[in-house]
C-alpha cells in the first residue's frame, strides 16, 4: 500500500515536471501544422490559377487567330474588322461556359486606352483570377498602323 | 539523480525538436515565397519581347515631325517606326550628330512605354552588325544595365547601306509586395476589370490574387470608361 502511494506521488510530480516539455513539443507541432496548412493552401491556389491561366491564354489564342484571318495584304487587319470580331464566341468556346470572363480590345498607340471592343460574362468577383494578353497591329480609318492589345481576364 | 537526468534529457529533446521544426518551417515558407518572385516568363506580366518588338517596328509614329538631315525632312504620322529608325540609324552611322534626333527618340520611347506592361522598363538597342564588336548605334534610354531580370528580342533591320540589329530589352522593376494600386485612368492595364463593378456604382476595392503578387485595386466606377 505504501509502495502504491509513492508511485502515485511520483506520477503527479512527473506530470508537472513534464509540462515545459509538453508545451515545447506542442508548440513545435503547431508550427509544423500551420506551415503544412499554408503550403498546401498555396499549392491548391496555384493549381486553380494555372487552370484559369490556361483558359485565359486559350481565349487570347482564339482572338488572335480570328484577327489574323482578317489580315489584309499589308499584313495587318483593319480596325473596323477587329471591332466586329465576335469576342463572345471566342471566349465561350474557351471557357466552355464554366468561368466568368472579360475580353477587351484596346488601342495602345496612338493614344492609349480607348476600348474598341469588349465582351464578358460577369459573375461575382472571385479571389482567384488570371489574365493573358497579346499585342497586334491594325490599320485604322486614317490608314495608320496602330497597336492594339487583346486582353482576357478569367475568374 | 537518475530521474533528474532523464527530465533534463526530455527537456533537451523537446528544445531540439522545437528548433528543428522552426528551421523546417522557415525553409518550407521561404521555398514557398520563391513562387511569389517576379516570374519574367509569366503570361500575367505580358512580357513577350518578340510581340513588343514586332508591334513596335510595325507601328506608325503617330505624330508628324521634322528631322534635320542634310536638309529638313518631314516624317508624317503614318510613317512606320521601322522606317524612321532606319533613317535615323543610317544618318548616325553616316556621321550625323545623334542629338539631332532627340525628338524622334522621344517618340520611340513613348511608343515603347505605351505598349509595354508597366511592370517592365523597356529599352531599345540598335547594334551595328558590320562592326566586329557589334557597336551600339542607339540606346534608348541610356541607363541600361545588363544583368538582373531581363528579357530581350531582336531582329535584323536594313538601314540603307548598313545592316543593324534592333533589340528590345525588358528589365523588371523592383516592385514592393504587396503593391497598392489605385486606378485613376486607363494608363494602368488592370483597368479592364473596371466593368466588373458596374452593378456597384461608387468606389469599391477588389483584392486581386495573382501568382506573382497580391494587389488591392481600388475602383472609382464611372470616371474611367
Amino acid at each position: 500500500m505504501r509502495r502504491a502511494m509513492r508511485l502515485d506521488e511520483d506520477g503527479v510530480a512527473g506530470f508537472f515536471e513534464d509540462l515545459p516539455v509538453l508545451i515545447i513539443v506542442l508548440g513545435a507541432v503547431c508550427i509544423l501544422v500551420m506551415t503544412a496548412t499554408r503550403i498546401s493552401a498555396e499549392i491548391i491556389s496555384n493549381d486553380a490559377f494555372d487552370r484559369l491561366q490556361t483558359v485565359a491564354e486559350s481565349i487570347i489564342d482564339r482572338v488572335r487567330s480570328e484577327a489574323t484571318q482578317l489580315a489584309e495584304a499589308r499584313g495587318a487587319p483593319l480596325l473596323s474588322s477587329i471591332v466586329r470580331l465576335n469576342l463572345t464566341d471566342c471566349a465561350e468556346a474557351a471557357t466552355l461556359g464554366g468561368h466568368a470572363y472579360k475580353v477587351v480590345i484596346a488601342v495602345l498607340h496612338p493614344g492609349i486606352g480607348s476600348v474598341v471592343a469588349s465582351a464578358g460574362r460577369e459573375l461575382p468577383v472571385s479571389t482567384c483570377s488570371a489574365a493573358s494578353s497579346t499585342l497586334m497591329n491594325a490599320i485604322d480609318e486614317s490608314d495608320r498602323s496602330i497597336v492594339i492589345e487583346a486582353r482576357a481576364m478569367v475568374w | 539523480m537518475r530521474l533528474e537526468n532523464s527530465g533534463q534529457l526530455a527537456l533537451l529533446d523537446a528544445v531540439v525538436f522545437f528548433a528543428v521544426s522552426v528551421v523546417v518551417s522557415s525553409v518550407l515558407l521561404s521555398y514557398g515565397e520563391t513562387f511569389g518572385s517576379v516570374d519574367l516568363d509569366s503570361k500575367e506580366g505580358t512580357a513577350n519581347p518578340e510581340e513588343i518588338l514586332g508591334a513596335f517596328l510595325n507601328a506608325c509614329i503617330g505624330s508628324g515631325i521634322t528631322i534635320q538631315l542634310s536638309e529638313p525632312r518631314l516624317i508624317t504620322e503614318r510613317e512606320k517606326v521601322s522606317t524612321c529608325l532606319a533613317i535615323e540609324v543610317e544618318a548616325i552611322m553616316g556621321g550625323l550628330d545623334p542629338r539631332l534626333f532627340s525628338e524622334l527618340n522621344d517618340v520611340f520611347t513613348v511608343i515603347l512605354g505605351r505598349i509595354t506592361n508597366p511592370v517592365f522598363q523597356p529599352h531599345l538597342v540598335v547594334l551595328d552588325m558590320d562592326s566586329e564588336t557589334y557597336d551600339a548605334v542607339l540606346l534608348l534610354p541610356e541607363d541600361l544595365h545588363v544583368g538582373g531580370d531581363q528579357m530581350a528580342a531582336s531582329t535584323v533591320l536594313p538601314c540603307g547601306a548598313y545592316i543593324c540589329l534592333v533589340e528590345v530589352v525588358l528589365s523588371a522593376h523592383a516592385l514592393p509586395e504587396p503593391v497598392d494600386v489605385r486606378i485613376r485612368d486607363l494608363d494602368l492595364r488592370p483597368s479592364v476589370v473596371l466593368s466588373m463593378a458596374d452593378d456597384n456604382p461608387g468606389d469599391c476595392e477588389h483584392d486581386y490574387h495573382g501568382r506573382n503578387r497580391e494587389v488591392k485595386i481600388r475602383l472609382d466606377v464611372g470616371r474611367h470608361i
